[in-house]
């Protein structure tokens, strides 16, 4: 089972959402990484048929997926950024309904999602309206209504969003053990959601892809050049200038930072083993942000 | 593809405003008959007055013992000659004080049962336009054409002004003729309240369209649209679905309206006079049709009016993304047509804006307005049905389409 991605781009007027992306993508768990508007929304939507591309093309198994039309759609399961749902439905009725509108008969649909429920600690809520439901409840009913079918292809825009850390965990192991027989999809900006579960790792930035591979082939690139050490606070500036600051927490007028060089920062800079996180800001300096200890 | 259009439906209904539209509308149907049963008082022949069932059994009875024969211009002038004997007109000052100028015996023995009947021989006396008043029967008797050479040339008349073609013409002066009578005239109450009743349904019809407004928009409001158009059917039976469920909505909310307002109409007045002519109502309507088939033809143009609301909300809908907008050009396009002047002397104009989606369950059968298509002149409602049967079966599928090609961005 493959999906492939023909030089594909998408234009909005003068604008490049997604340029010239060329993408073969096999069974297992695909980890779309990129900041806001980097365009992995752009590029799922258009994977899901929700968007023309611009050019190119989308295969599935060799076939252009424009042709392929409801037998494409029907091996597909999609989580959208923003998932609309209807406030005056219970979730079991919208999941019913979102099983009549994926062709799934009504024993299976209630089967299926009986289980989905279980699995995602809703079952026992799934008869009351969705507008009682917390932003975490509804995220999971997203997530169920994407998996319904069964989908060979399930793509997952930020699906942890709203998400409580059980229940993160709770989902990165269900898709752990769902991903085998499937091609997922999952777009995130939270490195840990890709962390050991994810086959394939697929940075983006503006549009483009700027690396792809496993996570240790991509961390490779950073082997030797994350280091640790701790400074006082007024060597900060200093520091800002000279390396590529990674993270930083401060206690009192002590400041621990994560850096990444090329040789060692300081006397006493630790080197450190380099994680996903730290790839990412690596090519989004702009997200870097401090803490407080 | 059922359980899609079960959700649809219950999607439609389950929404706030239309839930609130409805219940106002049919509340609506409901005031405009209740009171006429409450407050129905109907005068004996001493002038007492019998109230509710029982003076509808007494009307019922009465009537049918004084039009139990054909209104043959000999009978009208019988009882115009009638009238005028007891009427003494100086007392009528104001043209509607009739207990005043007739002696208290004739005046509910004889007048109060055929007040009615009277006010449509003086119609048909009057001016085209004017209703006419008994006052100028009783003062004018002597003077009086025969009834149905007067209707035939007050037609005629009417006929004059307008720039017909010839084929339009003919087409008029042979309706005409089908119904130049004589007339059966007696106790038609009932029908009468429910043809009143029909009016209000102009409110069910923007309700059904305000309801529809939300059907497409709503799924790119809320973000819906993207689970739904990635899914195997949503380019497909989801938007046949849609489009079912929501004909099904506005041609069911439309015919519950018409049973909650004819049931008890029926029940409380009864169903007598269903085969008098609708020349009963006025004499100057050219139409061969008796009250039953008056009704019908209203009630099919009511759900004509429905499926012709749903057919530009759905269109707005899916070519708009708010519903709020949707709703507001809905309103406006659906009640703005009251106030598209009639242009009188265009006909052209006239055609057109006869055909305007608010007028369609309007009183029409009073119009001599036809359309001469391919050497055929078709009637205003062959016209109305052909125009909008053809618009829905184009623009409805259009809608889907809309849909479905939606780029979710």
């Amino acid at each position: 089972m493959e999906l492939v991605l023909n030089d594909v781009s998408k234009s909005f007027g003068e604008k490049k959402a997604v340029d010239n992306i060329l993408l073969k993508i096999g069974l297992g768990i695909h980890g779309l990484l990129g900041a806001n508007g980097a365009g992995k929304t752009t590029l799922m939507r258009m994977i899901c048929g929700l968007l023309k591309p611009t050019n190119g093309e989308i295969r599935f198994n060799g076939k252009d997926v424009n042709k392929l039309g409801e037998e494409y759609l029907n091996a597909l399961g999609y989580l959208p950024q923003d998932f609309g749902y209807y406030p005056e439905f219970t979730a079991m009725e919208y999941i019913d309904y979102i099983g009549a509108v994926k062709g799934l008969s009504k024993t299976y649909t209630l089967e299926q999602a009986n289980e989905l429920f279980e699995v995602f600690q809703l079952f026992e809520v799934k008869n009351k309206k969705i507008k009682t439901y917390s932003g975490g409840m509804k995220q999971r009913l997203g997530i169920i209504q994407s998996m319904l079918n069964n989908p060979r292809i399930l793509i997952l825009d930020e699906p942890t969003s709203g998400l409580d850390p059980k229940q993160r965990l709770i989902f990165k192991n269900y898709l752990s053990q769902i991903s085998k027989e499937r091609i997922v999809i999952l777009s995130t900006h939270i490195t840990s959601d890709l962390q050991n579960i994810a086959n394939n790792i697929i940075m983006m930035k503006s549009g483009k892809i700027i690396c792809t591979g496993d996570e240790e082939k991509l961390l490779k690139q950073l082997e030797g050049r994350v280091w640790e050490f701790v400074i006082h606070e007024r060597e900060l500036l200093k520091y800002m200038e000279k390396s590529m600051i990674i993270s930083y927490s401060r206690k009192f007028d002590k400041i621990r930072l994560r850096v990444i060089s090329d040789i060692p920062p300081a006397k006493d800079a630790i080197p450190l083993e380099p994680s996903l996180e730290d790839l990412y800001l690596y090519y989004n300096p702009e997200e870097i942000q401090g803490e407080e200890e | 593809m059922n359980r899609i259009i079960k959700f649809e439906l219950k999607k439609i209904l389950r929404s706030k405003l239309t839930t609130g539209v409805l219940i106002l509308s049919f509340l609506l149907i409901i005031y405009s008959f209740l009171p006429k049963m409450i407050k129905y008082t109907f005068y004996d022949g001493n002038g007492n007055q019998i109230e509710k069932h029982k003076g509808v059994v007494l009307e019922k009875k009465v009537k049918n013992e004084i039009f139990n024969k054909l209104q043959t211009n000999e009978e009208i002038q019988l009882n115009i000659q009638r009238l005028s004997e007891n009427y003494v007109a100086e007392k009528n000052k104001t043209g509607f004080q009739f207990s005043e100028a007739l002696p208290k015996d004739i005046y509910y023995g004889f007048y109060m049962p055929r007040e009615g009947y009277f006010y449509w021989i003086a119609e048909n006396y009057a001016n085209t336009f004017d209703y006419g008043n008994p006052h100028d029967l009783a003062v004018k008797s002597n003077e009086l054409e025969d009834f149905y050479i007067e209707r035939q040339g007050k037609i005629q008349n009417r006929l004059n002004t307008m720039k017909y073609s010839r084929a339009e013409r003919e087409y008029w002066d042979k309706k005409a003729n089908i119904t130049k009578g004589p007339y059966k005239y007696g106790y038609f109450r009932g029908w009468h309240h429910i043809n009143e009743s029909l009016d209000i349904f102009m409110l069910v019809i923007v309700a059904i369209g305000i309801a529809i407004s939300g059907v497409y928009s709503k799924e790119h409001e809320t973000g819906a649209d993207a689970v739904l158009l990635s899914s195997k059917y949503g380019k497909t039976k989801l938007v046949a679905g849609k489009i079912i469920a929501s004909l099904i909505f506005s041609v069911t909310t439309v015919l519950l309206g018409i049973l909650l307002c004819i049931i008890p109409i029926l029940i409380f007045f009864g169903t007598e006079g269903w085969d008098l002519p609708i020349q009963v109502f006025s004499t100057d309507i050219l139409y061969n049709w008796n009250l039953l088939e008056m009704v019908g033809i209203r009630i099919f143009m009511t759900i004509l009016s429905a499926i012709v609301i749903t057919t530009i909300a759905l269109i707005l809908s899916s070519t708009i993304k708010k519903t709020t907008s949707v709703v507001v050009i809905v309103m406006i396009l659906y009640i703005g047509g009251l106030f598209v002047p009639s242009g009188k002397t265009n006909k052209l104009y006239q055609m057109i804006v006869k055909l305007l989606p608010v007028f369609l369950n309007g009183h029409q059968y009073y119009g001599y307005v036809a359309y001469p298509v391919f050497g055929k002149v078709l009637t205003f409602y062959e016209m109305a049905t052909f125009v909008y049967i053809l618009l829905a079966l184009i623009l409805l599928p259009l809608s889907g389409r809309i849909f479905k090609k939606h780029q979710v961005q």
